[in-house]
């Protein structure tokens, strides 16, 4: 259990970044409900969050005598932005479910000729 | 040592639920799962000397979030479809994601073990001071304008939503925006030109091509004779 007690570097929170997206990714690609699709799609973006998070942790960058806390700020946006995201897209789901009474996302073919 | 295996404990919940998130098959365990996901995030937020973020990231996402989320679930009811069904496409996103995943795991990997520390006197501000009062300071001097560029955002998130999820009553017409003569860009002259010349148009077809009706012989569609018999 060497790896349990070693120490934590920046490189530890990249691969745990690394796979909660590529997790995320997956359930976009794969998952036929919509909520599903905009809950994989929130994940996705929390793991830009720690890369951002780790990178301002570990680098932080020095301007004249004080630091930058650009990473977190940055976080902060993603954090914003996100939000509305879901919000806007928990409406299009729910006019969507008006529409056709299914999230079933095989079954949103109004454009398919 | 301690930081690490809080980092371990919290790095295995965060995937075990975000794996839950992406495979249960219930839509609603799914969304606890993404609380639990949010929340040991945080955690993981925290070991990176961003407290204020891991609290705004409990406050926003592990509750606000969630709760909007779970109550779109409920909207549209707890549905299941055929999704363990794996098709064609879908290995085909298994082998991408996986190939993604192996293609960064493999080189990040190897430099697992060559430390970077957190540099010291970074340290030494964040224990003294915390971090919410620099974040504060990045926030209002260096970003002021993409703040106020995302409170705008966030209100135009907020009216959009409410308009597209808004319900339409009986006798209400599909869109709001519709077309009437009265707001068209044409002005009454050109209206009465128009029709006009529409009139004079009719009125200078040949006689001989009006049937009885009065009407162009060619629009009507039913034969004369099959009427009369």
């Amino acid at each position: 259990m060497d790896f349990l007690t070693a120490h934590i570097g920046l490189s530890h929170y990249l691969i745990l970044a690394a796979l909660l997206f590529t997790i995320g990714l997956l359930g976009v690609i794969t998952s036929r409900n919509v909520i599903r699709v905009l809950m994989s799609l929130e994940l996705m973006l929390n793991a830009v969050n720690i890369n951002f998070v780790a990178f301002n942790n570990f680098l932080a960058p020095m301007y004249g005598d004080h630091f930058l806390f650009s990473g977190q700020a940055f976080a902060i946006f993603i954090l914003t932005v996100s939000a509305a995201e879901a919000a806007v897209g928990l409406a299009i789901v729910i006019a969507l479910y008006r529409r056709y009474s299914t999230v079933d996302m095989e079954r949103f073919t109004a454009l398919n000729g | 040592m301690m930081e690490s295996i809080i980092f371990w404990v919290f790095a295995t919940f965060s995937v075990v639920a975000a794996l839950g998130v992406v495979f249960h098959k219930s839509i609603i365990y799914s969304a606890l799962f993404l609380i639990a996901a949010f929340l040991s995030i945080a955690g993981i937020f925290v070991l990176n000397n961003a407290d204020f973020l891991a609290v705004a990231q409990t406050v926003v996402y592990g509750v606000g979030l969630t709760i909007v989320i779970l109550f779109g679930i409920m909207f549209t009811g707890d549905q299941f479809f055929n999704d363990s069904a794996v098709t064609k496409r879908q290995l085909l996103a298994y082998l991408i994601v996986s190939l993604m995943t192996f293609g960064v795991l493999l080189p990040a990997a190897q430099f697992a073990y060559s430390v970077i520390p957190t540099p010291p006197m970074l340290r030494e501000i964040l224990i003294t001071d915390g971090s919410t009062r620099l974040l504060g300071f990045a926030m209002f001097n260096q970003y002021a304008l993409p703040f106020e560029v995302a409170s705008v955002l966030l209100l135009a998130a907020m009216v959009g939503a409410i308009l597209i999820s808004k319900k339409r009553f009986e006798g209400e017409e599909e869109s709001s925006i519709k077309y009437t003569p009265s707001d068209s860009a044409l002005t009454d002259e050109a209206r009465g030109l128009m029709e006009s010349t529409l009139t004079s148009l009719a009125a200078s077809k040949p006689a001989d091509e009006l049937d009885a009706d009065g009407d162009d012989a060619s629009t009507d569609n039913v034969p004369r004779e099959t009427v009369e018999v």
